[in-house]
């Protein structure tokens, strides 16, 4: 018994050094991601290729209901594009910011999926807190950890993420975040609002982090129970964080 | 076979971890091949002769972590082997199926403990467990045939 609080005094002085150093646990971070980002991209893309090929096979049976499915998309996309044109004309203020493409180079390997890691770090002029996006422009999340030549990109279905968003079509405003089933949702939505799934969320920049007129994703259910005050809104993330290889951070 | 099993059981689960078991989550939860990897080793071979993997496996988890603290893992998983290797000395001293299987339910009980976001994590222990035996079995293997090669007695 002794030993083992021996040990564990020993290891917790070590890390509170490492962990005290300046620069030293970024570095550290540097190396490991430069060995293991590769290694990790490789497997990534082999699984990607795997996966992707038996989803073909499983997918067969569904393609008729599948056609008739993105019929009906299509034409609900056609009227959504009225309402996305302003989404363009908000996102057309970003024009001002420098963009760096990155490409995404690590994930969370222990299941929670809720950061991706990218090849682009301090030396590229990347700064916590910076924005990033997809190459189509919907919102991803933001930078909250810099290495050298790496940084990690908090996503929006974090549990730590928290933004002010509104719903284009009719301005009413809210806070996305991540819900218990790892989902996103739209909260502090008054029960009094008349919503419709399908409507399209967008940044609304009042948390003076995120520029207003990102995408966001579109309502998927609307949950207005009795037992609560407010609405809770499903969002289905414009984004498909599974499937993203490349993403652009905004300076 | 001392040191390529090793190399090619690593690369095994790194693929498997990285590149196929994030494609098959469910509600964004998929098993942790790492984690039962280094807790069968403990229960195999104890704890300090595991001390190199735990402290590998802890790095590796802090660093493709959103957690900003290094050697949080590591402690964690030290914890975590010292209670299992405890639990499968003291309480399930036989090394039926069943007596594994439980041993490796506390251990993922209390590592998702510090993780708490139900129900992710019922559904990773669940998941987890499905993949606790073969991996386990394989190492039980390795093992064996290293202490024949050294010409140690077996542990199991």
């Amino acid at each position: 018994m002794k030993k083992i609080i021996f040990i564990f005094i020993i290891l917790i002085i070590v890390f509170a050094i490492i962990n005290l150093i300046p620069g030293f646990k970024k570095g550290l971070g540097n190396f490991v991601f430069k060995i293991f980002s590769s290694i990790g991209s490789f497997f990534s893309r082999i699984g990607q290729g795997i996966t992707g090929f038996f989803q073909i096979f499983i997918n067969i049976g569904n393609l008729n209901r599948e056609n008739i499915d993105l019929r009906q998309k299509n034409l609900a996309l056609e009227t959504e594009i009225t309402g996305l044109k302003e989404i363009e004309r908000e996102n057309n203020l970003l024009g001002e910011n420098i963009e760096q493409a990155a490409l995404i180079v690590g994930k969370d390997i222990q299941g929670i999926q809720d950061w991706i890691l990218i090849n682009k770090g301090a030396k590229q002029g990347i700064q916590k807190n910076m924005i990033v996006i997809s190459p189509e422009g919907t919102l991803v999340g933001k930078i909250f950890e810099t290495q050298n030549s790496f940084s990690k990109v908090m996503l929006i279905t974090n549990k730590d993420s928290a933004l002010a968003a509104l719903i284009a079509e009719n301005r009413i405003e809210g806070l996305v975040k991540r819900n218990e089933a790892g989902g996103l949702i739209m909260d502090l939505v008054s029960k009094t609002e008349k919503l419709k799934i399908g409507q399209t969320i967008i940044t609304s920049g009042m948390d003076n982090v995120f520029p207003k007129g990102i995408l966001i994703g579109k309502i998927e259910n609307i949950d207005s129970s009795e037992n609560q005050i407010f609405q809770k809104i499903l969002i289905s993330p414009a984004v498909d964080f599974s499937k993203l290889e490349e993403v652009i951070v905004l300076k | 076979m001392k040191i390529i099993f090793p190399i090619i059981f690593i690369i095994l689960v790194l693929f498997l971890q990285i590149g196929i078991l994030p494609h098959l989550a469910i509600l964004g939860a998929f098993p942790n091949l790492i984690l039962i990897s280094v807790l069968s080793l403990v229960i195999l071979r104890g704890w300090k002769k595991n001390l190199g993997w735990i402290v590998a496996a802890g790095l590796f988890f802090d660093f493709y972590s959103s957690r900003n603290i290094l050697g949080i893992s590591i402690l964690i998983i030290l914890v975590i082997s010292i209670i299992v290797q405890f639990l499968s000395q003291k309480f399930f001293k036989k090394t039926d199926n069943l007596s594994i299987f439980l041993v490796f339910l506390a251990g993922l009980i209390i590592y998702e403990i510090v993780y708490l976001s139900f129900p992710t994590s019922l559904i990773r222990i669940i998941y987890d467990l499905i993949f606790v035996l073969p991996i386990f079995h394989i190492l039980k293997f390795y093992v064996g045939k290293i202490a024949q090669i050294q010409g140690q007695k077996e542990i199991f």
